[in-house]
C-alpha cells in the first residue's frame, strides 16, 4: 500500500494547486453564476493539458489514471471551479473506449508515467473525422457530456418546458423527424447548458443498448438552480445516420461531431444524433464511465468539503465571542472534528475507488456508487455545520461558505435521490 | 496512491483466514460469553505460531511485522471474532518494556507475555481519575530498595486471568500532576493486591482492583522514577492499532442480513426487501469499509514510523460511533423479539445482536471516549486552542 501522493502525484497536485489558487479565487466562481461555467478558465484548463490528460496515450491523450485525473477534480471541488471536467473527461473517455471497441484498438488506458503535458504522436488507423474529434476533445475545444440516466421521450406539448434553446431544438426536431415519435429529452443534463457533445443510453423498444451521440449548440443558459450548476434540458434528435455501430457509420457519426462549431446559442443550426454504438458492451461501457463520473464527483466533493473545512477552522479562530476565539469552544471544536473524520474517511474510500477503477477490480463499481454517497454525506455534513458555525454571516452571500454549502447538494443531488442509490446498491449486496 | 497489499501480506492474511476457519469456532466465540473476552486456548495457539513475538517492532528485538501485516492480523482475527483483548495488551506491555525497561522486567516479564503463558491487565484508569489519567491517586513510596503501593485502580480488566499489571502510580505529589508519575509492572499475586469483579451491561466482566501496602522491589519500575507519563505516551504509541477494534460492525451486519434473509414481517414479505432495512445494511456495509480504509490508513503512518495519534483517534471514534448506530437500527429490526437474549427460546441470531447492542455503549468509553478523541483531532488536526 501506498496511501498517500507518489512523487508523480504531488507534482501534479502542487502544479494545480497554484493553477487553481491563481485562477480560480471565489470572484470567479461568483461571476461565473449563475451560469456555472468560466468560459477564460476552462480554456485556460485546456492549455495545461489537464481536459484530455486521461484520455489514451496512442490516441493524443495524457495516459494519465484516474487516481491523477482525480488530484486535479478534488482542486476543482476545492476551488468550486466552473469547469465542467468531470462530464467532459468522463464522456471523452466513453466515446474513446466504445471506438477502441470498434475499431479493435489494443486498450490506450494504461497509467503511463509519461507526462500528460506532452502528447505522444497518434498511432491509430482511425478516419479523418474521428481522429478530429478526439483531438478537439482532448484539447478541451469541444465540451462533450454524458446523462446520467436513460433520456424518456416527452409528450409534445410539455417536452421542453424550461430551456428556450432546448425547445427549439426540439420543435425542429419534431420537423425534421422522419418518424412520428416524439423526442426524447436528456433532461437536467450535467454540464448540459455548455457541452457541444452529449452521450446518452436510448430507451427505445424496451432496449437500453444504444448509445447515442448529439451535437448541437448549447444554450449557455442554465436552468437556475441551486447549486448555480450549468445544467439544461437537451433534446435529442431522431438518430439518424448510422445504426448498428458499423465502422463507416460511425465515422459518419464522428464526423458530424468532430465538424459542428462550437457557437453561442445558434437555432440556425439545427442538431443531430448518431447512435455511435450499440450492442451489449455499450451497456458495460456505459457502467462503467457512469461509476468514473460517480468516483471523480465524490473526489471532488472531497476536495470541496475539505476546504469548506479549512475555512470553517480560519473562522473559528478569527471570530471571536464572549472574548475567545469561537473555536476555542468545544461545541463548536467538536463539530468541526467530527466533519473531519467523516470527510478522512471519505477521502480514503474515494482514492481506494479510483484505484479499483484504475486497475479493473471487479468490486470497483460498488465502490464508486460507496464512495460517491459517502463523500455526499460527508460533504453536505461539513459544509452545514461550517455555515452554522459562521453564525449569521454564513447565511449572507457575501460569505464564501454558502458557495460551498450550495454545491455540496447540488453536486451530490444532480445524479439521484440517494435513497434510490442505496436501493441499487443493496440490490447488488443483498 | 496504492491500495495493493504485498503478496507477503496477502499470504499472511491467507494464513490468518485459514487458523481462524480452525480455531476460532463457535465454542471460543460462545466462550467470551462468561463475560472473560480471552481465551487461554485460542490464544496460546496464537502464541505458537510466533505471532505475539512477530507483532514487536525488529528495534525492540521482536519479529517485526510491518504495522500493514499487523492491521491485516487484527482485521482478521477480529472479522472472526477472536477475543483479543489479551493480546492487544501483551503487544503493548511487551514493547514498552523492551523500550524502556530494565533487564529484569526484560528477562522474568516479556518471554511470559510473548510465549502465550502469561496475560498482563492496564492498571491506568481510577474511582477519580479516567479520562484525566494523569490525575492519577494511587500511591508509590520508596523504602530502602523496595517500593510500597497504596490505591485503587478501577476497570483493571482482565486482572482475574492475569498475571501482571501495569500500574500507573503516583511517586510525587508535590509535582506537576503530570511530572510526578511513576510506572510499575506489579505481579498481581503479590499479597496485598486484591481483584474485585465489576459487572457491566455488556456481559463482560472487568474488575477494580486494591493495593494495601503492595511491597515490590525497585527492579519491578518501569522507566525512570518520575517519568510515568512519558511511559504512558509509549504506551500509546504501541497500542498499534488493537485499541477499541476497527471491526465491531463486521460481525453484526452478518448476524442483521442473515436474520433479514431468513424472516418475514407479519404480512409475510422477507425482512429483507424492506427497503428501510436494505439502505441500512449498505449504509453499515459502507461504513465498515471507511472503518478499513482508516485502518488502514493508521497502520500506513505508524509503518512510516510517524505519530499516529490523530488518525487512531479518528479510527476509534468513528467505528465506535457508526458501530452504536447499527446496533440500534439491527435490534430495531428484529422488533419485540430482538429483546431475547442468548439461550433464549426465539431470540433471534443466537442473541448476537441483542448482545452486540448491550456492547456498543462501552466502545465509545474505553480507550478515550469520543469527546477525548474529538478534543485530540480538534487540537491536533485542525490546530483549535486546547479546551480542556
Ligand atoms: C468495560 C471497561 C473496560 C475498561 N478497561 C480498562 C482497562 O483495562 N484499563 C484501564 O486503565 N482503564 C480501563 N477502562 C477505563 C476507561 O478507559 C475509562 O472509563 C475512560 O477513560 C473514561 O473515564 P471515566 O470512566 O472515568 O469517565 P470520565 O472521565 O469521568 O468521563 C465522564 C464523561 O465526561 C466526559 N469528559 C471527560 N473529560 C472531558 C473533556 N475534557 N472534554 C469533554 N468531555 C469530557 C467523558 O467523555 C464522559 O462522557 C475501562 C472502562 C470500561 C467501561
Amino acid at each position: 500500500m501506498f496511501l498517500e501522493y507518489t512523487e508523480d502525484e504531488q507534482a501534479i497536485y502542487d502544479a494545480f494547486a497554484a493553477f487553481f489558487e491563481k485562477e480560480c479565487p471565489p470572484e470567479v466562481v461568483r461571476s461565473s453564476e449563475p451560469l456555472g461555467f468560466s468560459q477564460p478558465l476552462w480554456g485556460q484548463l485546456c492549455e495545461t493539458g489537464a481536459v484530455g490528460m486521461a484520455m489514451p496515450v496512442a490516441w493524443g491523450g495524457g495516459g494519465a489514471s484516474l487516481t491523477e485525473l482525480g488530484i486535479v477534480v478534488s482542486l476543482v471541488g476545492a476551488h468550486l471551479a466552473p469547469v465542467p471536467l468531470i462530464e467532459h473527461a468522463v464522456a471523452s473517455r466513453l466515446i474513446a473506449e466504445l471506438r477502441q471497441i470498434q475499431t479493435g484498438q489494443t486498450s490506450g488506458y494504461t497509467s503511463s508515467q509519461e507526462a500528460f503535458y506532452t502528447p505522444a504522436p497518434i498511432q491509430s488507423n482511425f478516419s479523418q473525422p474521428t481522429l478530429a474529434l478526439l483531438e478537439s476533445l482532448i484539447d478541451g475545444s469541444k465540451i462533450a457530456t454524458l446523462a446520467l440516466r436513460p433520456a424518456k421521450p416527452e409528450a409534445p406539448d410539455n417536452s421542453v418546458p424550461d430551456n428556450p434553446a432546448a425547445k427549439a431544438d426540439a420543435s425542429k426536431t419534431r420537423a425534421d423527424s422522419s418518424t412520428s415519435a416524439s423526442p426524447a429529452i436528456a433532461k437536467l443534463l450535467p454540464s448540459g447548458a455548455v457541452a457541444e457533445v452529449f452521450l446518452t443510453l436510448s430507451e427505445s423498444d424496451n432496449s437500453v443498448d444504444q448509445l447515442i451521440a448529439t451535437t448541437s449548440s448549447p444554450s449557455f443558459a442554465s436552468l437556475p438552480n441551486t447549486a448555480d450548476l450549468p445544467i439544461a434540458n437537451r433534446a435529442i434528435f431522431s438518430a439518424g445516420g448510422a445504426t448498428g455501430g458499423t465502422d463507416r457509420a460511425s465515422d459518419e457519426a464522428f464526423g458530424a461531431m468532430g465538424k459542428l462549431e462550437m457557437s453561442a446559442a445558434d437555432n440556425s443550426q439545427p442538431g443531430k444524433s448518431y447512435v455511435l454504438a450499440s450492442g451489449e458492451h455499450v451497456l458495460s461501457c456505459y457502467a462503467k464511465a457512469l461509476s468514473e463520473w460517480k468516483a471523480l464527483t465524490a473526489i471532488a466533493l472531497c476536495g470541496l468539503g475539505r476546504r469548506a473545512l479549512e475555512i470553517g477552522v480560519d473562522y473559528a479562530l478569527e471570530r471571536k465571542q464572549f472574548d475567545r476565539p469561537i473555536g476555542s469552544f468545544q461545541a463548536v471544536q467538536h463539530g468541526l472534528a467530527d466533519a473531519a473524520v467523516e470527510l478522512e474517511a471519505a477521502w480514503y474510500l474515494c482514492q481506494r475507488a479510483l484505484w479499483m477503477l484504475d486497475t479493473d477490480q471487479p468490486q470497483a463499481a460498488v465502490h464508486a456508487s460507496m464512495s460517491f454517497l459517502f463523500a455526499s454525506e460527508a460533504a453536505q455534513k461539513a459544509t452545514a455545520a461550517v455555515l452554522h458555525y459562521h453564525g449569521g454571516y454564513g447565511y449572507a452571500t457575501e460569505y464564501d461558505i454558502g458557495l460551498y454549502y450550495r454545491r455540496a447538494k447540488g453536486w451530490s443531488l444532480i445524479y439521484d435521490d440517494p435513497t434510490n442509490e442505496y436501493q441499487r446498491l443493496a440490490n447488488t449486496l443483498l | 496512491m496504492n491500495f495493493a497489499l504485498t503478496p507477503l501480506e496477502e499470504n499472511f492474511r491467507a494464513e490468518l483466514r485459514q487458523f481462524c476457519a480452525e480455531h476460532v469456532t463457535p465454542e471460543v466465540r460462545e466462550q467470551t460469553r462468561s463475560g472473560t473476552l480471552h481465551n487461554w486456548e485460542l490464544h496460546r495457539k496464537i502464541a505458537e505460531r510466533g505471532w505475539l513475538w512477530g507483532a514487536i517492532l525488529s528495534e525492540l528485538g521482536g519479529g517485526g511485522r510491518s504495522p500493514m501485516e499487523m492491521a491485516v492480523f487484527t482485521e482478521e482475527l477480529q472479522l472472526a471474532c477472536a477475543p483479543i483483548d489479551g493480546i492487544g495488551n501483551i503487544v503493548l506491555v511487551a514493547s514498552v518494556i523492551l523500550e524502556l525497561g530494565n533487564s529484569f522486567l526484560k528477562s522474568e516479564v516479556v518471554p511470559k507475555l510473548l510465549n502465550g503463558e502469561s496475560l498482563v491487565s492496564l492498571g491506568y484508569s481510577e474511582p477519580e481519575a479516567g479520562s484525566d489519567v494523569a490525575a492519577c491517586r494511587t500511591k508509590a513510596e520508596r523504602d530502602g530498595e523496595q517500593w510500597i503501593i497504596n490505591g485503587q485502580k478501577m476497570w483493571t480488566t482482565m486482572a482475574h486471568e492475569a498475571d501482571f499489571v501495569i500500574l500507573l502510580t503516583r511517586t510525587d505529589p508535590e509535582l506537576p500532576k503530570h511530572r510526578g508519575l511513576t510506572m510499575f509492572i506489579v505481579p498481581l499475586d503479590a499479597p496485598g493486591v486484591e481483584i474485585q469483579p465489576v459487572h457491566t451491561i455488556g456481559t463482560e466482566r472487568t474488575n477494580a482492583t486494591f493495593y494495601d501496602n503492595v511491597r515490590i522491589t525497585d527492579n519491578w519500575r518501569l522507566g525512570e522514577v518520575n517519568q510515568g507519563w512519558q511511559v504512558m505516551l509509549a504506551c500509546l504509541k504501541y497500542e498499534r492499532g488493537f485499541a477499541g477494534g476497527q471491526y465491531p460492525s463486521a460481525p453484526l451486519i452478518e448476524a442483521a442480513k442473515q436474520y433479514a434473509q431468513s424472516h418475514h414481517n407479519s404480512e409475510g414479505t422477507a425482512i429483507i426487501e424492506n427497503p428501510v432495512v436494505r439502505e441500512r445494511l449498505v449504509r453499515a456495509m459502507i461504513d465498515l469499509e471507511a472503518c478499513r480504509v482508516l485502518a488502514y490508513r493508521t497502520a500506513y503512518i505508524a509503518a512510516a514510523g510517524e505519530q499516529f495519534g490523530v488518525e487512531g483517534s479518528m479510527t476509534k471514534l468513528f467505528s465506535s460511533e457508526r458501530y452504536q448506530q447499527h446496533c440500534n437500527w439491527f435490534l430495531d429490526m428484529l422488533g419485540p423479539e430482538g429483546l431475547l437474549q442468548w439461550g433464549t427460546a426465539g431470540a433471534h441470531e443466537d442473541g448476537e445482536i441483542e448482545e452486540n447492542w448491550r456492547h456498543a455503549p462501552v466502545t465509545t468509553i474505553y480507550g478515550g471516549t469520543s469527546e477525548i478523541q474529538r478534543n485530540n483531532i480538534a487540537e491536533h488536526r485542525l490546530g483549535l486552542p486546547r479546551s480542556r
